[in-house]
């Protein structure tokens, strides 16, 4: 793997700006293989209130390190518009915490016709210790420049000037949590038939839309597993690993995003298969587990 | 490992990296349209088959020619057959 003659600030690599450009710095990178660093410093909006990482940001640091690994090439002044599209045995094994230094690894396994696969490590990293525990790792898939049509289908342009000042101090999941929009008491999710269901709206000054992308709006993929997870959960237990996920269609503000989450299993560990729509069209298909809190 | 034993692996490996569990794999079936698999799974169908067959696909264009699950069938069998008579 090539390093480059200094590490290179991800947010000239990246079409992600503001707080959604979640990864600090490039430190390595050739044509298959990329290491970024991420710094969760107070106020990183992958943080939650409790200081701990969602454990959904694993997904977004490993597919902004993919992406940056492509801004490597682009021409001068333009950045790469790499986009995630599936995610593959995802498995989280640690918590990452505020202050956390993290070391994204990808390593590109495949390619076909304009889509990338990847595979991802992430290590917590600590100044003077050798050991690096590995924190989360798995496969990913993304749309690569080669694939511009398939992107440019994906974007659409929006003048909208917004201030989100409001949302500057919100973790991701927390904004998530504000755009749930059923039923009164915030109680989002409804149970039928052993199927849980949920909705929510994104308005304008979403604190994930902060960068992702300027100009573009599109609510990004991890929110999407951030709604899923909390319809199918609650707030208590805590993601442990996705199967597979795929992301069929972006989704917009003021879009009505529905949920409904299948949940399997009766014991701590569980497994949840969640499609959802966007005004009614399919959007993403996910396959996930997690852990129901000791009682 | 006899052809039948390929085709059984093929299979078995699609049923469980895709979640095909419960639908009917037959010889006809398109790939697509009857097993619900998209370009997305190609990619992963690739590296799926890279790595339990220790055969290199890579950006082969003929895999753009499978449509069925007869096609693919085949397309597995031609690869790890000349892997074994190289």
């Amino acid at each position: 793997m090539n390093k480059p003659a200094s590490p290179l600030e991800a947010a000239a690599l990246l079409p992600h700006k503001s707080r959604m450009c979640c990864i600090r710095r490039l430190l390595e990178c050739s044509e298959v293989a990329a290491v970024a660093e991420a710094e969760l410093r107070p106020g990183h909006i992958l943080l939650n209130a409790d200081g701990l990482m969602d454990p959904c940001g694993f997904i977004e640091l490993a597919a902004q390190t993919a992406g940056a690994m492509y801004g490597v090439g682009s021409a001068v002044g333009s950045v790469s518009l790499a986009m995630l599209a599936s995610l593959q045995k995802v498995t989280i094994l640690h918590d990452a915490r505020v202050n956390d230094v993290l070391r994204i690894t990808v390593n590109v396994i495949g390619e076909l016709e304009g889509i990338l696969s990847l595979q991802f490590m992430i290590h917590r990293q600590a100044a003077g210790v050798a050991d690096r525990p590995l924190l989360a790792q798995g496969r990913l898939t993304a749309y690569i420049p080669e694939n511009a049509a398939r992107i440019a289908a994906m974007l659409q342009p929006c003048d909208t000037e917004t201030d989100f000042s409001a949302g500057r101090n919100l973790g991701l999941k927390e904004a998530v949590w504000r755009c749930a929009i059923d039923a009164p008491g915030r109680q989002d999710a409804t149970q039928t038939d052993g199927v849980l269901a949920g909705g929510f709206v994104f308005p304008y000054d979403f604190a994930g839309f902060d960068g992702h992308f300027p100009g573009n709006p599109i609510v990004p993929g991890i929110a999407q597993i951030i709604c899923a997870v909390r319809t199918a959960m609650g707030s208590a237990a805590k993601l442990t690993g996705v199967k597979r996920c795929k992301f069929l269609r972006p989704v917009r503000p003021l879009e009505e995003l529905r949920v409904r989450a299948e949940v399997n299993g009766a014991g701590r560990e569980r497994s949840c298969h969640a499609r959802l729509t966007a005004n009614g069209e399919s959007c993403a298909e996910m396959t996930f587990t997690f852990e129901m809190p000791l009682v | 490992m006899t052809n039948q034993e390929i085709i059984t692996q093929t299979n078995e490996a699609l049923v469980q990296e895709f979640e095909l569990e419960g639908l009917e794999l037959k010889p006809e079936s398109l790939l697509y349209e009857d097993l619900g698999l998209d370009s997305l799974d190609s990619v992963d169908m690739v590296i799926l088959f890279e790595q339990s067959f220790d055969i290199k696909i890579g950006k082969d264009p003929d895999i753009l020619a499978i449509k069925t699950l007869n096609d693919l069938h085949n397309y597995v069998l031609g690869k790890v057959n000349a892997r074994k008579s190289a």
